[in-house]
C-alpha cells in the first residue's frame, strides 16, 4: 500500500514537474512575446522557425526510411520520422545547428543548417546504405569526444568485423582490456579498470538494454557469502548480432544511471526496417547462427516490428566436449508511434543459456555432471513524448522493464568420504539430533532454483533552459526497482544423500526473503558556457539520490552528485575534468545472508562389538542473526582529467588519467558469537549396556565447549582502488596504404585491502583445545595493513585497411603486455584484542606485548605476532599476440568474415620472476573461425 | 732336530700344560702363582678425534678355547690388567656402549639418538706373558627402531573417490634384543610445499607439526608395531586397503565434525603435540610430503621453540624445533613434482638422518602406493631390513601390501 502510494507520489512529482516547466517556460514565452512587441525588432535573436524533413534512401528507388533518428544539435532535439520518411520540427531557435540523421543500416548524415523565423526550412536528405563500398567502416571503438563521461561507442560493424557472439567478446576493444577469445562455457563477467576479479566491481557494473538495467539484486545462490564465487551480469547471455551499439562508460555516469560503482554499458537493440538477414558464424569450438529482421506495419507503413533469433553452441575445448554452454534468443521488438509526439518501442524478449559439465567419458563415466538452465523473459517497454515546442519543449521519457528468470542448477556427483565416515546432518534448529553415518562415498544430487523477478519503472523529463549566456539542459526524474527472488531455493534431490553435508548445504527458500525496493531521484544540468574564440566551458552536474528498503531496518541511502568539466580550446583541443560518486545498494544475497548452521559432535560410541549400541549425535547450532543492518551501499570515488586533441587527417588522441577509489566494498566481518555444545563420552553422560541401545544422559556430560562461530554479517570493508591513464590515438590514414593505425594502452593499477580488523584462532594452542576443536579466545589484528597491488601496461595497436573497390576490410591487431607485476604486501603485525568466550574484548597492551612470557588462557602471546613476510614482487614476462580478421561484402547480398585469434599460435611457456615454474601464456587464446552472413 | 721334534710335539706340550692349568684352576683358581700376567691397552675408535676419551671401567674379556675365563675392568688410562692368566690361545673382546650425544661429542660427527656399541676383538691370541697387547675399538651405531612402512597415499574408492582413513605407520624393531617403546615420539614433520625457513635450518632441526607418544609396548625382534588412523576393517572400499583392526594403537580423532571410525578396543596412540585446530588424526598427507621421525627425548616439548611457515598467512599453526640430535629414524618422504626442474620438494629432514629421500609415483596420492622398507636378509625365519641412512636405497614404493609383511 505505502508503496505503491510511494511510486504514485513520484509518478506525480514527475508529471507535476513537467507541467510546472512547461508553464514557467510558458510565462516566459509570453513575458518574451511581449518584449519583442515593444521591441518591434523584426529579426530578433529569439524568433523561432521550422524545419521539414525528408529521409530518403540514396538508392534509385528512393524509398522513404521510417523511424529515422533526427537530431538537432547542439539544441539535442530529437524526432523520429514517420512512415514516409517526414519529420516536422517547429519552434527551433534562429541559429546554425548541426543536423544528424542516422538508421540502422545506413551512414549517418551530417549537415549544417541555417534555421530562421519564416517559411519552413525544407530537406531532403538521402542515406546511403552502409557498405564496405562507401570506405567509411568504423570497426574499433570510437572514443566519445564530446560525451561528459570517458565512454567509448562500439557499432554494428564493428560488432560484425570483430565477429562477437556475446558482450565479452565486444569489451576487448576498449583501452586497456586484453585481447582475447572468450570461452563461452564459462561465466564471464564485466571488470572495467580492474585487475583482478572483483566482485563488488562485478557486482556494481551495470549493463543496460534498451534503457532498463539488468538487474543482480535478486540473483541468489547457495550457502553463505563468497568472496570468490560468480557475481555481475553474465555477458554471454547477451548476444550482439541483435545490438545496433554498444556503450561502454568507463568515467563517471550520468546521474541517470544509478545503481553501480564501476562501469555501465548501454547496448540499444535493431530498431528499424531490415531485410532478412541470415547469419552462420563457425569455429572450432563454437557455431552460432541468428536471423533478423525489421518490416514496417500499421496503416501508414510507419511502424516497424524487429523479429530476431539467436542460437549458440559452445564447448570449452573442441577435443575434449566436457564442457558445453548453448545459447537461445529470441525477441520481438515493436516501434509504433502513437503520434508526432509520441514515440514508443516495445520488446519482448526470451533467452535460454544452458550449461553443461560433464566427466571426460574417456577418463571414468560416472556419470557425474553440473548442467544449469537461465531462462529469461523480458518486456521492456519505452517512450518519449514531446511537449511543447522550441526552447519550451519538454522532452518526457519512460522506461519499464520487467524480467523474470528462472534458473536452475543441478550439480549430481559422488560425494566422497575419504575420512571413512560422513555424519548426515539435516537439523535446521538448534539441538541434539540423532544422525546417520555414511561410510562410503554416494552419489548425491543438489538442485539450485532461482527466480529472479525485477521490476523497472523510470521516468524522466529534459528540457532547456538559458540563463544569461549559460546554455542549460536539464533533466531529472525517478526511477523505482523492485526485486524479488519467488524459488524454492537450495535442496538436495534426497535429503538422505545431501550433496554438500556440511554446514554450508542446508536447503533454503529463496522465496522467504523480503523482496527489495529501490527508489532513486535524480538530477541533471548540462551547461555550456560559450567564451567566443572558440573556446567554451562544458559542465555536467548531477546528483542522484537512493533508498533502498526505504521503511526497514536496513534501510540504504545514498547521494552520489559528480560534475563534469570540459574546457574547449579552439576547435583542436578539449581538456576535461571530473569528480563524481556513485553507489550501489546491497542486493538480497548481501541484505539477507542464509542462516548460520554450526555442527558439533556430541556422542561418538561405536564399538564394533554391539552394532545395536551404536549412537552418533550431532549438536546443531543456528545462527539467526546474520543481517547486519548498517550495511550501506558499495560507493565509489571516480577522478578523472582528461585531453582530447584532434589532429590532422581525421586523426585523434585521447588521454585519460583515473583514479576510482571503492572503499566500501561487501565482505564478511569478523564478528563472532559463542555458543555452548556438550560432549558426551563413554566415560561420562553415555549409559552403555553390553547388547542393548546406547542412551544418553544429557545432564552429564563430559564436557561443555564454548564455540566461536562468525556471525555470517557482511560489511563495507573491502577496499579497492583502480588508478591509471588510458591512451587513445587514431593516427588517421595512411592514404598510400589506405590503412588506418590506431593505438590505444593503458597503464592500470589496481590495489586491494581489507580495512576490517583482521580475526584469527590463536596459534600455538595447548593440546587441550586443539583436540576438541576449540580455542580460547579470538585475537585480532589491525586491518588494512596488508594489501595487494597489481600493475599492467598494455598497448593495442591495430591496422584497418579498407578497400571500397573490393568491398573488403581487413584488420590486423596486436597487443603486447608489457608489465604485468603484481605483489602482496604483509607487514608485520601485534595483536590488538582478543575476544573470549563471553564475548568480551580485551584490549592487548604494548607491555602484554613486551613480556615474552604473557600467556593468555595459557597461549603464548609471543606466539600471535604475525612476522613481517618479505613477499617478492612477480613480474611476468612480456606477452603479445596478433589477431587478424578480414571482412568481405560478396555483391549485396552475402558478408563473409574470417578471423584467427593470436594467429601465429603463441603460447609460450615462461617463468615468472618468483618462480622457476613454466606456465603457458596466451593460454586458450587460439581460435579461428568464419561467418557468413546474408541478406535476403 | 731335538728342536724340530720338540715343535712337532708342541701341541701336544701345550695340551699338557693346558691340562695341567686346567686342573690347577679347577682345583686352585685364585691361585696366582701359577699363571701369567698380561696388560691390555684399548684403543680408541679411529674416528675419535679427541684425544681425552675417557676409556676407564670397560670390561675386557678373555676366553680361551678350552673354556678359560677371564674379565677385567680398564683402569684410568685404559688398560685392563690380568694379574695372573695361564698362558693359552686366547680370544680377547671389549665391549662399551656410548651414546649417540657423545658420540657426536668425540668424534664431531653428527648422529642420532641411536647408542653406538664400542666393541673390539682379537682371536687366537697366543698369550705367554709379560705382554701389553693393544686392542682397537671400533665404534658402530646399534640398529634398533627403525620407520619401517608408511601408507600415506591413499587409494580411490569403488567411485573412484578418495579414500584417506586407512593410512597407517610400521616401526620394525630391527635388533636382536626387545625394544621397550614406552614414551618413544613419532614426529610428523611439517608439509608445506614451499618452506624456505624450514628449509634453511633442516640440519639443526626436524620441525614438527604433530607429534605421538607410545604408551607402553614392548617389541620384540623382528616384530613390526602399527600405527594406524582408523582400525577398523577398510578392505571394502579399495583393492589397495587393509584391515586394520588389529593395529597396536590409533590416533583417536577427535574432530568435532565428522572424525574418523575410531575402534575403541584399542589402546590410543597420544597425542602430544599438533599445529592445527582439531587435527587430532596423523595428518599423513596423500601425495606427501609426509617426512616422518621416531625419537626419544628427556626434553619438555612444550618447551621447545615453535616457528611459523614464515611467508604465509596468519591462518598456519607453529610447528615444534625438535634438536635433530634425539631423532632414532627417520624418513624423508617428498612429494613428486612432475613437470618441473626438480623432482621434488626440498628435504626435509637433515642429512644425517636421511641422506635421500623417497617419493610415491604419483603428484597427488589415492593410488594405494605403500612405502616399504627394503628386506636386507632373512635368517631362519627372522627378516632383517636395510638401513643405511638414506631413503633412495632403502625404500621401495609398491602396491599390495600387507600389513606387518615384509
Amino acid at each position: 500500500m505505502t508503496r505503491s502510494c510511494l511510486l504514485c507520489l513520484s509518478l506525480a512529482l514527475i508529471a507535476s514537474g513537467s507541467l510546472l516547466g512547461q508553464s514557467g517556460a510558458r510565462t516566459g514565452q509570453q513575458a518574451k512575446v511581449k518584449r519583442d512587441k515593444q521591441s518591434q525588432k523584426p529579426h530578433s535573436p529569439r524568433a523561432e522557425g521550422r524545419l521539414e524533413l525528408t529521409v530518403r534512401e540514396a538508392s534509385k528507388s528512393g524509398v522513404p526510411i521510417p523511424l529515422a533518428s533526427i537530431v538537432l544539435q547542439p539544441l539535442a532535439l530529437a524526432q523520429v520520422s514517420d512512415g514516409r520518411g517526414e519529420v516536422r520540427l517547429s519552434g527551433i531557435p534562429d541559429g546554425s545547428y548541426t543536423l544528424e540523421v542516422s538508421s540502422m543500416g545506413y551512414v549517418t548524415e551530417r549537415r549544417t543548417v541555417s534555421i530562421s523565423a519564416g517559411p519552413p526550412v525544407s530537406l531532403n536528405v538521402e542515406l546511403k546504405p552502409s557498405t564496405l563500398a562507401l570506405g567509411e567502416v568504423t570497426v574499433t571503438a570510437t572514443p566519445n569526444v564530446s560525451s561528459p563521461s570517458t565512454s567509448s561507442t562500439i557499432g554494428r560493424q564493428a560488432m560484425d568485423h570483430l565477429q562477437a557472439m556475446s558482450l565479452a567478446d565486444v569489451m576487448q576493444l576498449i583501452p586497456g582490456q586484453l585481447m582475447q577469445s572468450t570461452d563461452l562455457t564459462s561465466r564471464s563477467n564485466l571488470q572495467l579498470r580492474s585487475l583482478v576479479n572483483n566482485s563488488t566491481s562485478a557486482f556494481g557494473s551495470s549493463i543496460v538494454v534498451d534503457g532498463v538495467p539488468i538487474s543482480q539484486n535478486a540473483q541468489l545462490t547457495q550457502g553463505n557469502f563468497s568472496s570468490t564465487a560468480f557475481v555481475g551480469t553474465d555477458l554471454r547471455n547477451i548476444s550482439t548480432d541483435d545490438l545496433e551499439s554498444v556503450e561502454v562508460v568507463r568515467g563517471i555516469p550520468s546521474a541517470e544511471y544509478g545503481d553501480l560503482t564501476s562501469g555501465l554499458v548501454i547496448a540499444k537493440s535493431k530498431v528499424g526496417l531490415s531485410p532478412l538477414s541470415l547469419r552462420a558464424k563457425i569455429g572450432p569450438a563454437v557455431r552460432n547462427y541468428s536471423a533478423s529482421k525489421g518490416l514496417a506495419v500499421g496503416k501508414s507503413r510507419g511502424d516497424v516490428v524487429n523479429f530476431s533469433l539467436d542460437y549458440v553452441q559452445a564447448w570449452g575445448d573442441p577435443r575434449r566436449k566436457t564442457r558445453s554452454f548453448d545459447r537461445y534468443i529470441a525477441s520481438v521488438g515493436y516501434a509504433f508511434r502513437p503520434s508526432n509526439q509520441w514515440y514508443t518501442t516495445t520488446r519482448l524478449r526470451y533467452g535460454l543459456g544452458r550449461d553443461w559439465t560433464g566427466t571426460d567419458p574417456d577418463v571414468v563415466a560416472d556419470g557425474s555432471f553440473n548442467k544449469s538452465m537461465n531462462h529469461s523473459l523480458g518486456l521492456t517497454h519505452s517512450g518519449q513524448i514531446s511537449l511543447g515546442e522550441g526552447r519550451r519543449r519538454h522532452s518526457l521519457n519512460y522506461t519499464l522493464g520487467l524480467t523474470y528468470g528462472m534458473q536452475k542448477t543441478d550439480i549430481s556427483t559422488f560425494v566422497a568420504v575419504p575420512q571413512g565416515s560422513l555424519a548426515i546432518i539435516n537439523a535446521l534448529e538448534t539441538g541434539y539430533h540423532d544422525t546417520q553415518i555414511q561410510t562410503s562415498s554416494y552419489r548425491a544430487t543438489g538442485i539450485t532454483e532461482s527466480r529472479p523477478l525485477s521490476l523497472f519503472v523510470k521516468a524522466s523529463d529534459r528540457f532547456r533552459l538559458r540563463t544569461a549566456r549559460l546554455r542549460h539542459q536539464l533533466s531529472y526524474g525517478v526511477e523505482y526497482r523492485l526485486d524479488h527472488n519467488n524459488a524454492r531455493g537450495y535442496y538436495n534431490a534426497d535429503d538422505r544423500y545431501p550433496l554438500r553435508p556440511n554446514s554450508n548445504g542446508r536447503p533454503r527458500p529463496f522465496r522467504d526473503i523480503p523482496p527489495l525496493h529501490q527508489l532513486s531521484l535524480f538530477a541533471e544540468d548540462q551547461m555550456r558556457l560559450p567564451l567566443g574564440k572558440g573556446h567554451a566551458l562544458r559542465l555536467h552536474l548531477g546528483a542522484r539520490l537512493s533508498a533502498q528498503q526505504p521503511w526497514a531496518d536496513n534501510a540504504t541511502l545514498a547521494l552520489s552528485p559528480r560534475i563534469n568539466a570540459g574546457y574547449e580550446l579552439g576547435r583542436y583541443l578539449e581538456l576535461r575534468a571530473g569528480i563524481g560518486w556513485s553507489s550501489k545498494a546491497p542486493g538480497l544475497a548481501y541484505l539477507y545472508p542464509d542462516r548460520r548452521y554450526s555442527d558439533r559432535i556430541a556422542v561418538n560410541y561405536r564399538p564394533t562389538s554391539n552394532p545395536l549400541g551404536h549412537k552418533v549425535v550431532y549438536h546443531t547450532y543456528v545462527y539467526d542473526d546474520v543481517r547486519n543492518p548498517n550495511l550501506s551501499n558499495a560507493t565509489s570515488r571516480k577522478i578523472e582529467f582528461g585531453l582530447d586533441v584532434k589532429l590532422p587527417n581525421r586523426g585523434r588522441l585521447s588521454l585519460i588519467a583515473y583514479h576510482d577509489q571503492t572503499p566500501s566494498g561487501f565482505e564478511i566481518l569478523p564478528e563472532y558469537t559463542v555458543y555452548d555444545a556438550n560432549y558426551y563420552s563413554q566415560t561420562q553422560g553415555l549409559i552403555m549396556s553390553p547388547a542393548g541401545e546406547t542412551t544418553v544422559d544429557w545432564t552429564n556430560p563430559e564436557r561443555t565447549d564454548k564455540v566461536f562461530l562468525s556471525s555470517g554479517k557482511l560489511g563495507n570493508t573491502a577496499e579497492a582502488v583502480n588508478r591509471g591513464v588510458e591512451m587513445d590515438f587514431d593516427f588517421g590514414e595512411i592514404k598510400s596504404l589506405r590503412t588506418t593505425v590506431y593505438l590505444s594502452g593503458a597503464y592500470s593499477e589496481t590495489e586491494t585491502r581489507s580495512m576490517a580488523r583482521q580475526a584469527s584462532d590463536p596459534r600455538g594452542l595447548p593440546v587441550a583445545y586443539t583436540q576438541t576443536g576449540t580455542i580460547p579466545f579470538k585475537v585480532f589484528y589491525p586491518g588494512g595493513l596488508a594489501y595487494s597491488t597489481y600493475r599492467q601496461v598494455v598497448n593495442t595497436l591495430r591496422l584497418v585497411t579498407r578497400i571500397p573497390e573490393l568491398r573488403m576490410v581487413a584488420s590486423l591487431s596486436g597487443q603486447v603486455v608489457w608489465y604485468q607485476w603484481r605483489k602482496d604486501t604483509t607487514p608485520g603485525r601485534n595483536p590488538i584484542a582478543y575476544l573470549d568466550t563471553n564475548l568480551q574484548e580485551h584490549p592487548i597492551t604494548e607491555a602484554m606485548l613486551q613480556d615474552p612470557s604473557y600467556t593468555i588462557s595459557g597461549v603464548r602471546l609471543s606466539d600471535q605476532v604475525i612476522d613481517t613476510r618479505e613477499n617478492v614482487p612477480v613480474k611476468q614476462p612480456i606477452t603479445w599476440m596478433l589477431s587478424a580478421r578480414l571482412t568481405k561484402e560478396l555483391g549485396n547480398v552475402a558478408i563473409l568474415s574470417l578471423y584467427a585469434n593470436n594467429m601465429l599460435y603463441h603460447e609460450p611457456f615462461l617463468s615468472s620472476s618468483a618462480s622457476s615454474t613454466l606456465t603457458q601464456r596466451n593460454a586458450g587464446s587460439f581460435s579461428f573461425g568464419a561467418e557468413l552472413s546474408i541478406k535476403l | 732336530m731335538s728342536a724340530f721334534r720338540m715343535l712337532q710335539y708342541r701341541p701336544l706340550m701345550w695340551a699338557l700344560a693346558l691340562l695341567m692349568a686346567l686342573a690347577s684352576c679347577l682345583k686352585e683358581p685364585d691361585s696366582p702363582s701359577q699363571g701369567i700376567s698380561l696388560s691390555v691397552r684399548l684403543g680408541k675408535p679411529s674416528e675419535f678425534s679427541s684425544s681425552s676419551v675417557d676409556l676407564s671401567g670397560i670390561i675386557v674379556s678373555l676366553t680361551s678355547s678350552t673354556g678359560a675365563y677371564y674379565e677385567q675392568e680398564t683402569d684410568a688410562e685404559g688398560v685392563a690388567t690380568f694379574p695372573s692368566i695361564i698362558p693359552e690361545i686366547y680370544a680377547l673382546s671389549a665391549v662399551s656402549e656410548i651414546s649417540g650425544a657423545d658420540y657426536t661429542r668425540l668424534t664431531g660427527i653428527q648422529v642420532g639418538n641411536n647408542d653406538y656399541r664400542l666393541s673390539a676383538t682379537l682371536s687366537d691370541q697366543v698369550l705367554s706373558g709379560g705382554q701389553t697387547l693393544s686392542l682397537p675399538l671400533v665404534a658402530q651405531a646399534k640398529s634398533s627402531l627403525l620407520i619401517s612402512k608408511v601408507y600415506y597415499a591413499g587409494s580411490k574408492d569403488t567411485n573412484n573417490r578418495n579414500y584417506t582413513a586407512g593410512q597407517y605407520v610400521e616401526i620394525f624393531n630391527n635388533s636382536d634384543e626387545e625394544i621397550d617403546l614406552t614414551g618413544l615420539y613419532l614426529g610428523i614433520v611439517e608439509s608445506y610445499s614451499s618452506s624456505a625457513f624450514f628449509a634453511e635450518r633442516v640440519e639443526q632441526s626436524a620441525f614438527l607439526k604433530q607429534v605421538y607418544r607410545i604408551p607402553a609396548k614392548r617389541l620384540a625382534p623382528g616384530a613390526t608395531v602399527l600405527l594406524v588412523n582408523s582400525a577398523i576393517d577398510h578392505r571394502d572400499k579399495s583393492e589397495h586397503e587393509q584391515d586394520l583392526s588389529q593395529a597396536d594403537f590409533e590416533a583417536k580423532d577427535t574432530s568435532p565434525r565428522n572424525p574418523r571410525p575410531n575402534n575403541a578396543d584399542i589402546p590410543a596412540l597420544e597425542l602430544v603435540y599438533t599445529f592445527s585446530d582439531a587435527l587430532s588424526y596423523m595428518n599423513l598427507v596423500g601425495g606427501g610430503p609426509t617426512s616422518l621421525v621416531i625419537f626419544r627425548t628427556d626434553l619438555d616439548l612444550g618447551s621447545l621453540p615453535r616457528y611459523r611457515n614464515t611467508g604465509t598467512t596468519t591462518g598456519n599453526g607453529l610447528c615444534l624445533a625438535l634438536p635433530v640430535e634425539t631423532v632414532i629414524d627417520g624418513v624423508d618422504l617428498l612429494k613428486l613434482r612432475a613437470g618441473t626442474s626438480e623432482s621434488s620438494d626440498a628435504k626435509k629432514l637433515a642429512t644425517f638422518i636421511d641422506a635421500g629421500y623417497k617419493t610415491i609415483n604419483s603428484t597427488t596420492g589415492y593410488t594405494g602406493e605403500v612405502v616399504v622398507r627394503r628386506v636386507e636378509r632373512r635368517e631362519s625365519g627372522r627378516v632383517y631390513l636395510m638401513d643405511t641412512n638414506n631413503s633412495t636405497n632403502d625404500l621401495e614404493v609398491r602396491t599390495g601390501v600387507s600389513v606387518r609383511v615384509y
